[in-house]
C-alpha cells in the first residue's frame, strides 16, 4: 500500500512537472554496441534528457574511463557525448551533433519526429509507471518504445519521440542500442538554449548535408590511403579498403 | 608310340606359349595402371599450389561512436607467412596514416 502511494505520488509529480515548464532531468541507463550488425563492442552509457518547457537536450555519456587513440587496431575517436540532440517543439526543430575526425563538433538539422509509430496494445510498468508499447521504423532501423501516457510529454531519448507520453524505454530491433529510464530530478538551472537557437537561426544544413559530410570525410581518407599505398609499394596487390558503417542510414 | 609322344610335346609347347602370352598381357595391364596412376598424381601436384594460396585479411577500425569505419587489408600469396606479413604492414601503414591525419 505504501509502495503504491509512493508510486502514485511520483507519477503525479512527474505529470505536474511536465506542465510546470520547469527543467527536469530524466536519467536513462543502457548500452550501445558500436559494432552493430558486425560484432560486439557493447559499452554501458548513461543518457540524460533535460526538458525545459518546449525545449529538450539529450546527451549520452559512456560510463567509466575511455582512452582516446590507437588500441588493438582501433582508433577511438568517440566524443564525450554520443547521440546528442536538441529539440524545440515550438519551432518544430531538431538539431543533432556530429563529431568529425578532429573531434570538432558540427550541428545539423533533422525532421522532428518523422517516425510513424504503431501501438501494439501491450502494457508493462517501468519503475512503477504504467507504460504502453509502440513500434516504428526510423532511418532504416526498427525501434520499440515504451512510453508513459501519464507523463504527457511527447519526448524521448535521442531523436525518438512524438508519442502521447514520455518514452521511458527504447531499443532497436537488434538490441544494439537500449536505454531505460531510471530516475527524474528537478534542475535549478536548465541548459543554454541560446546556443542552439542561434544555430537554428543560421540556416543549418539538413540531414543530407550531414550524410554528404560523412561520405566526403571518409572518401578523402580512402584517397589518402590509396595514394600512400601507391607511393610505398608500386605494384602492390591493393590499397586498404574503407567501409563506413553508420547507425543511421546515410545512403 | 613316337607319334603320341610327339603330339603330347606339341600340345605342351602350345600351352606354354599361350600361358606366356597371358602373363605378358597381365604385365602390360599393370604397366598401364601404373602410368595411369602416375599421370593422376601429376595432375594433383599441378593443382595443389593453387589450392594452397593464402589470402589474409586484417581489419582495423576508426570508431566515431554512431559511425564506424572499417579499414581492411587483403593480401594473397602462395606463402601464408608472406601474406600475413604484407597484410599486417598494409594495415599498420593505413592506421598510421589515419592517425596522422586526425590526431
Amino acid at each position: 500500500m505504501h509502495k503504491i502511494f509512493l508510486q502514485s505520488l511520483m507519477m503525479l509529480f512527474l505529470a505536474s512537472e511536465a506542465f510546470a515548464q520547469q527543467a527536469q532531468m530524466h536519467i536513462y541507463q543502457g548500452k550501445f554496441n558500436s559494432s552493430f550488425g558486425r560484432g560486439d563492442n557493447t559499452r554501458q552509457f548513461e543518457g540524460r534528457l533535460i526538458i525545459q518547457g518546449e525545449h529538450s537536450l539529450f546527451t549520452m555519456k559512456e560510463e567509466g574511463l575511455q582512452q582516446v587513440g590507437l588500441q588493438d587496431n582501433t582508433i577511438n575517436l568517440r566524443p564525450d557525448s554520443l547521440f546528442s540532440v536538441y529539440k524545440d517543439h515550438s519551432s518544430q526543430s531538431l538539431l543533432f551533433e556530429f563529431s568529425d575526425f578532429n573531434q570538432r563538433s558540427h550541428w545539423y538539422a533533422d525532421t522532428l519526429f518523422p517516425m510513424v509509430w504503431q501501438q501494439t496494445g501491450e502494457e508493462k510498468t517501468i519503475g512503477g509507471i504504467p507504460c504502453r508499447k509502440a513500434v516504428g521504423v526510423f532511418k532504416g532501423r526498427g525501434y520499440t518504445a515504451w512510453y508513459a501516457p501519464s507523463i504527457t510529454n511527447a519526448e524521448g531519448p535521442w531523436k525518438l519521440g512524438g508519442l502521447p507520453g514520455l518514452i521511458l524505454e527504447a531499443f532497436d530491433d537488434h538490441d544494439d542500442w537500449h536505454l531505460t529510464w531510471v530516475s527524474t530530478t528537478e534542475l535549478e538551472e536548465g541548459f543554454d538554449q541560446g546556443f542552439f537557437q542561434r544555430k537554428i537561426n543560421h540556416d543549418l544544413q539538413g540531414y543530407s548535408g550531414f550524410a554528404a559530410h560523412v561520405r566526403k570525410m571518409f572518401s578523402r581518407l580512402q584517397a589518402s590511403m590509396a595514394a600512400q599505398a601507391n607511393t610505398n609499394c608500386v605494384g602492390c596487390q591493393q590499397a586498404p579498403k574503407l567501409k563506413i558503417n553508420s547507425w543511421e542510414n546515410i545512403d | 608310340m613316337k607319334r603320341l609322344i610327339l603330339s603330347m610335346t606339341m600340345m605342351l609347347a602350345a600351352f606354354l606359349t599361350q600361358a606366356s602370352e597371358q602373363v605378358e598381357r597381365e604385365k602390360g595391364k599393370q604397366k598401364g595402371q601404373q602410368y595411369e596412376n602416375v599421370s593422376r598424381q601429376m595432375e594433383v601436384s599441378q593443382i595443389i599450389p593453387v589450392v594452397l594460396d593464402c589470402s589474409v585479411t586484417l581489419k582495423g577500425k576508426v570508431d566515431l561512436g554512431p559511425i564506424e569505419a572499417e579499414i581492411s587489408c587483403t593480401v594473397t600469396d602462395p606463402s601464408c607467412e608472406k601474406a600475413q606479413v604484407a597484410a599486417a604492414a598494409c594495415l599498420k601503414s593505413a592506421l598510421r596514416l589515419t592517425a596522422s591525419i586526425i590526431i
